[in-house]
């Protein structure tokens, strides 16, 4: 039989362990930080502007990795959350709220440099066109799957529901990226790989784009880390712990004798502390 | 449970995923189609998005307007007009898309001229 696990303060203390090295806390943004102004200086001095689209060719750098690393995000948001359901361990819970919620994300720069190309290309920001369509519509999906998370206060109904959801969510993320880009006739180009003959990237793109897919694969670890830190430091029961003790001693609010102790899960407090961590 | 106990557990949900499937595809299907053919367009009063293509050598800017000759996705021709200059980058374009109603001629009248991406990020 299944047994839930409410996850204490020793499963938090587990979902600490992401970026919270000394090196790791220092030199990961600094490397991201190289990396994403590396990219972008190549997209706009090294790739030539493709007959058709002129200087609107750079955004291709900036609307495709996104949209990647967003089903990525969901595809593990969908493993997380069958592993919940299979073990009931809370950590696989949160991990997939904020694989979820970082999808969104990432889906969103999608839409939004999406649209700014389309006003670019073909004149206009909207035009429901299928891609926009559908791109529009996991957005609506996901939103429900956070939305849904915030209105259940019990930790154990909330991972369930969430579970559930987020298996079904994911079904209908290959008929909305991959099916309708394919079936319905639309203004967008076909995909860059696997699109056909006549598509794909030239040599400079293709170095870049893999460059920009890296480093924005790294801006979705990094994000991921100080994001499932919040969520775990939010749901400890106290905001004292022996994991953080290293970095944040000096940092953490006595909460000791004679003083008012602070609710546990603050998250105003724990999103503190974790800037103050990642600062 | 073993593994041959769980299989029939599988294939039910594998047949509820299917069925799901095929629902929200007929269902919101018609969420993916905003473009319709020049023969719709003829049938209807309405301004309609036609998706197509320029027939090659059609293409004229005269008198402030721009004309040329239009190919739909079901292979029906007809003459579009637009009034204003001539949009950038229609000359290249792969594809487009014209936003108007039909005249009573038989030609459609654009207010909009929308060009398609192209698919090729190469020189």
């Amino acid at each position: 039989m299944k047994v839930e696990r409410p996850g204490p303060a020793g499963d938090a203390a587990g979902d600490l362990e992401y970026g919270s090295g000394g090196v790791t806390a220092m030199g990961w943004p600094a490397v991201l930080a190289v990396g994403m102004s590396a990219t972008i200086v190549a997209a706009f001095l090294f790739v030539p502007p493709v007959r058709g689209l002129g200087a609107t060719t750079t955004i291709l750098f900036f609307h495709v990795p996104p949209a990647w690393v967003a089903v990525s995000a969901w595809l593990l948001s969908l493993l997380h959350s069958v592993l919940y359901l299979r073990r009931g361990d809370l950590r696989s819970d949160r991990k997939a709220g904020v694989h979820a919620e970082l999808g969104l994300v990432f889906c969103a720069i999608t839409v939004v440099t999406g649209a700014i190309w389309a006003r670019g290309t073909w004149g206009v920001y909207w035009n429901w066109d299928p891609r926009q369509t559908s791109a529009l519509m996991l957005l609506l999906i996901y939103f429900a799957y956070v939305g849904l998370r915030g209105t259940i206060a019990d930790p154990i109904r909330r991972a369930r529901s969430s579970a559930a959801y987020a298996i079904f969510a994911f079904a209908g993320v290959p008929f909305l990226m991959f099916v309708v880009p394919r079936a319905f006739p639309s203004l967008h180009p076909s995909p860059i790989i696997g699109g056909g003959a006549g598509g794909g990237l030239g040599p400079a793109a293709r170095i870049v784009f893999a460059a920009s897919l890296a480093a924005f694969t790294g801006l979705y670890a990094w994000m991921y880390g100080i994001r499932l830190r919040l969520e775990a430091l939010a749901g400890r029961p106290a905001h004292r712990d022996t994991a953080l003790s290293g970095g944040l001693d000096g940092l953490v609010p006595d909460v000791g004798a004679g003083s008012e102790p602070a609710p546990t899960g603050d998250l105003a407090v724990a999103a503190t502390l974790a800037v103050t961590r990642f600062s | 449970m073993n593994r041959r106990a769980r299989l029939p557990d599988l294939l039910i949900w594998v047949v509820i995923g299917v069925i799901l499937a095929v629902a929200i595809f007929v269902s919101i299907g018609q969420a993916f189609r905003p473009y319709a053919t020049l023969a719709e367009a003829a049938r209807s009063r309405r301004a309609m998005q036609i998706k197509g293509t320029v027939v090659e050598g059609t293409l004229r800017e005269a008198g402030g307007q721009v004309s040329f000759e239009f190919r739909d996705s079901a292979g029906t021709t007809a003459q579009v007009r637009l009034a204003g200059p001539m949009p950038p980058r229609l000359p290249e374009a792969e594809a487009i898309v014209v936003i108007g109603q039909s005249a009573g001629d038989g030609a459609f009248v654009a207010r909009q001229v929308l060009i398609r991406c192209p698919t090729r990020f190469r020189d």
